[in-house]
């Protein structure tokens, strides 16, 4: 599940997401994790909006249940 | 009369019909009526919260080149058998009794169970009169029993499995929410269009769907219960995604913690905090968001290999930007 433990990195390693950040390929080389270019995509994506407000599971509920609600 | 309605009293019509000429008995007929209203205010049923992907297999229909009202009998027996597996799940797993059969207990609830079981084979033989669609009869009920038969499987590893890995939540969420949404849209296709390529196309789509359905299901089984006097977290927390996910990326010590915290949690407002909190810095809510980011990605890609026909295209499509 390499998704989840670059995920998990990002969020518990700042130094891990810059560099992610700056140079992707070469990061998760290092550490032996690959990943597809569009789960790269998606978890920048995803931790550049996290970085702007620190995302919590029951906002992200909250959110999510709120749109699908007709 | 928009097609949610059009369809929600067409389908009530069937199903009174359906029961009252095969002969069911009048109180059984209202305990099966009891459980799909029950379900309807929470989530057996897509109701409420789910009451436009009740035109899910019409609308694929309609997509692939077909009538939105050739799928009426097959999308009956879909949300029946939603209905009937929702129920044996509750069942299942222990869940909070409905108010309904809190009081005469589980085999109430299996007897109605049973009884929407019936109701849907029934309502999918109807297809076998229908006289557009039924040349597809035989193979639409193989393909609703060999998938049920996984959807099966995939209940009964969940049951017998006292912990899952990360791996295990995506094959049992694959092998239920998300054959059993791709079954809708692959059979509903299937009433307009006998092309292989589609057809993989909008089973794709609909697993996709399915996926993002489980997700919100298990999001909502994160928010503590509101109005119920119960101040700690619901039960089926510990099984949904973000804690599976945690369980899964923390080190043992704060995986130990995460788990002693579950396990005080239903009864207990402290723990329960605790263990949002430790779900909160895994980066849990980032690992949805990206999940769901990706699988809304792939169900459209599917949604556009299977060449859908206007305006039923864009609803299946806007279905999935919704999430």
């Amino acid at each position: 599940m390499t998704l989840a433990q670059v995920v998990y990195q990002m969020s518990t390693d700042t130094d891990f997401a810059s560099q992610l950040f700056s140079a992707p390929e070469s990061t998760l080389d290092k550490r032996g994790l690959k990943l597809s270019k569009e789960e790269l995509a998606f978890i920048l994506t995803a931790h550049h909006r996290g970085e702007q407000e620190k995302m919590r599971i029951v906002a992200l509920a909250a959110r999510d249940q709120a749109r699908w609600i007709r | 009369m928009d097609q949610v309605s059009r369809l929600s009293d067409e389908l009530n019509q069937k199903l009174e019909y359906l029961w009252k000429s095969a002969g069911a008995w009048p109180e059984y007929q209202q305990v099966m009526r009891l459980a799909l209203s029950a379900g309807r205010s929470d989530k057996a049923l897509p109701g409420e919260r789910f009451s436009h992907l009740e035109s899910l297999p019409g609308l694929c229909c309609q997509a692939a080149g077909g009538a939105p009202d050739w799928a009426d009998d097959l999308t009956l027996a879909w949300l029946l058998y939603y209905a009937a597996a929702h129920l044996m799940d509750s069942v299942q797993d222990n869940d909070d009794p409905g108010l309904w059969w809190v009081e005469q207990g589980a085999k109430v609830a299996l007897s109605a169970a049973s009884g929407l079981y019936f109701s849907a084979t029934t309502a999918l033989n109807n297809l076998a009169h229908h006289k557009i669609v039924s040349p597809m009869f035989a193979e639409i009920v193989r393909d609703f029993s060999e998938t049920l038969l996984v959807m099966g499987s995939g209940q009964y590893a969940d049951l017998i499995r006292p912990a899952i890995t990360l791996e295990q939540y995506w094959e049992q969420a694959g092998s239920k929410s998300g054959a059993f949404f791709s079954l809708a849209c692959r059979t509903g296709a299937r009433l307009a269009t006998a092309e292989s390529r589609r057809l993989e196309a909008y089973a794709s789509y609909g697993r996709h769907l399915g996926l993002l359905v489980q997700i919100t299901d298990d999001l909502e089984d994160v928010s503590p219960p509101k109005d119920t006097g119960v101040h700690g977290q619901r039960r089926p927390f510990a099984r949904s995604l973000p804690v599976i996910y945690a369980l899964e990326v923390f080190p043992s010590q704060q995986a130990k913690q995460l788990q002693g915290c579950l396990q005080d949690a239903p009864l207990n407002a402290e723990a329960a905090q605790q263990a949002l909190d430790l779900v909160d810095q895994s980066g849990a809510a980032e690992y949805v968001t990206v999940v769901i980011e990706q699988h809304k990605s792939q169900a459209l890609q599917a949604l556009a290999h299977a060449n859908p026909y206007p305006p039923a295209g864009e609803a299946l499509a806007a279905l999935v930007r919704e999430i």
